[in-house]
């Protein structure tokens, strides 16, 4: 990728900053419901036994 | 109805008791506005011209501060349970309920907000939707406040959420409120926001009690 | 009009099913059009002749801010449908969307202050639409904050039913309000953006980002529902059955 991409016509802050908190959001969306779900699960196989 | 006259007369005569429940929210209102005194330079000419955001502001802070105890002393000592069980409508006891708080903190604020906008430095041309605005707005804040007061209670964290849930809730309130003034200050029609406001109370007066009731149903079930 | 196929669908077992089948067809299909819109809005689309770069925002700031109205009309829908015939599966629905909703909100208002601020020279102007987004993020949060403040989770979800509709009355109402407040003042210096007329090359990106991000949704609200079904029939035969199933493949779902 050139240095003009990355720059973005001098609103790289902005542009990337907005893609990078994007995809934060993004990413948490799947991971907190996995996570959550893995600890469910897990309490209910606990108290099964 | 006997019911819900005796339920109004108690709910005047438990505040006629607990002078210090009915004192606070006008005394609140009255520090909340002199700090922004103090916060800007002496006689600084701007206060005016935010005198109706602070008047606002301050009464909404003041309503908050009383509607947590609108249910919860009445859940203490199991009234609520009473009123839920009682042939009575629930829907008129929240109504009757809701009103007797606009009674008591929220009339105190309408009629302390003349003196305290002099004080602000507020033209007094301007007083009239000033006051005409709050005397609209505080019974939709108490009415607001008391369905979300029903859908608290009982909780252990309810007076944190009380604010949180509110305030999204009163936004129109505000706007139409301080826009009357702002509107007759650049000399246009205060009646439209007024209208607006009232239709806003009309709002909350028919439909929320009926809510309020259901969440508190909902509670107790 | 044949419904047994709804009431199938509404049982929490079946639902559940249904969930763990579709849910990573939403994931996958969402995540393979992100990539491709967030390729085709930073790479591919030309540069705007008025907004240069900056305009590239809109390929996560109009998707994030559509799915937080849709959702918020979806939580209220699960609300009123939750009061009415206390259905259980609303009831999960409802708490699954409260987050994911307030997660697309925030999104929605932090691109937009990233957005306004090289365009309008400013984070925020108190506008209407971005003063209704402020309202929709509080409701959000109240209702996250009223589901978790409940012991019994159907009281809670009923309570957070309650409020999503109240709230959903309030958003039209702030912005109106907050349409009629600015026209007060004439004259504004705010930069009002029509429809612009849009060159394909730009239009497609968002497109696929739009319907990416609506699976994207899917594919949340889907898991999360699961994991508010598996808590309220914990101790019923068939979460102990899905439980001992789904254990072994924890890790590959």
């Amino acid at each position: 990728m050139s240095a003009e991409f990355w720059e973005m016509g001098g609103y790289a802050v902005y542009v990337w900053g907005s893609f990078a908190a994007a995809l934060i959001i993004y990413v948490w969306n799947v991971v907190a419901p996995r996570r959550r779900r893995r600890a469910i699960l897990g309490s209910l196989l606990e108290t099964d036994e | 109805m006997s019911a819900l006259v005796a339920l109004f007369a108690r709910e005047l005569k438990l505040a006629a008791r607990a002078r210090t429940e009915w004192l606070m929210p006008p005394l609140f209102f009255v520090i909340v506005v002199t700090l922004f005194g103090f916060g800007v330079r002496p006689n600084d000419p701007q206060l005016a011209a935010f005198a109706p955001a602070i008047l606002w502001v301050g009464a909404l802070l003041a309503a908050l501060l009383s509607l947590e105890r609108l249910y919860r002393s009445d859940q203490e000592d199991g009234t609520l349970e009473q009123l839920l069980v009682s042939p009575t409508s629930l829907t008129f006891a929240v109504f009757i309920k809701s009103l007797a708080h606009w009674l008591l903190s929220g009339l105190p604020l309408v009629l302390l907000a003349a003196p305290l906008a002099a004080m602000l430095g507020f033209p007094s041309a301007l007083l009239t939707p000033l006051v005409v605005g709050l005397a609209l707005g505080t019974p939709c804040l108490s009415f607001i406040g008391g369905f979300v007061a029903a859908l608290t209670v009982g909780l252990p964290r309810g007076g944190a959420l009380l604010p949180v849930l509110v305030l999204p809730l009163i936004v129109p309130v505000v706007i139409f409120g301080a826009g009357a003034v702002r509107a007759s200050g650049q000399g246009l029609d205060a009646s439209a926001p007024l209208y607006f406001l009232a239709a806003i109370l009309m709002f909350t007066l028919t439909v929320l009690p009926w809510l309020a009731a259901a969440a508190l149903r909902n509670a107790f079930e | 009009m044949n419904w047994t196929w709804f009431h199938r669908l509404a049982s929490p077992p079946s639902f559940f099913r249904f969930a763990e089948r579709f849910a990573p067809w939403f994931g996958g299909l969402g995540l393979l059009l992100l990539l491709v819109a967030w390729y085709g809005g930073l790479v591919l689309a030309p540069a705007d002749y008025q907004q240069k770069d900056a305009f590239r925002i809109i390929y996560v700031h109009v998707p994030a801010a559509a799915v937080s109205l849709s959702l918020y009309i979806a939580m209220a829908v699960c609300g009123a449908i939750t009061l009415i015939w206390r259905m259980k599966l609303a009831e999960c629905v409802l708490v699954a969307i409260a987050p994911v909703g307030a997660s697309f909100t925030a999104l929605a208002l932090l691109t937009g202050m990233l957005w306004g601020k090289p365009m309008w020279g400013a984070y925020w102007v108190w506008d209407a639409r971005l003063t209704a987004e402020l309202v929709l993020l509080f409701l959000y949060l109240g209702v996250v904050g009223l589901n978790g403040a409940f012991d019994d989770p159907r009281t809670a979800a009923r309570a957070c039913g309650l409020l999503a509709i109240v709230g959903a009355v309030n958003v039209p109402i702030v912005h109106y309000s907050v349409v009629w407040w600015n026209s007060l003042h004439q004259g504004s210096t705010i930069l009002k953006f029509g429809k612009p007329n849009i060159s394909a090359s730009m239009a497609w990106p968002l497109y696929a980002g739009l319907l990416g991000t609506y699976l994207w949704c899917g594919y949340a609200v889907l898991r999360r529902a699961q994991n508010e079904l598996l808590l309220r029939e914990r101790g019923t035969r068939w979460v102990r059955e899905m439980g001992t199933e789904l254990a072994g493949t924890a890790d590959v779902c």
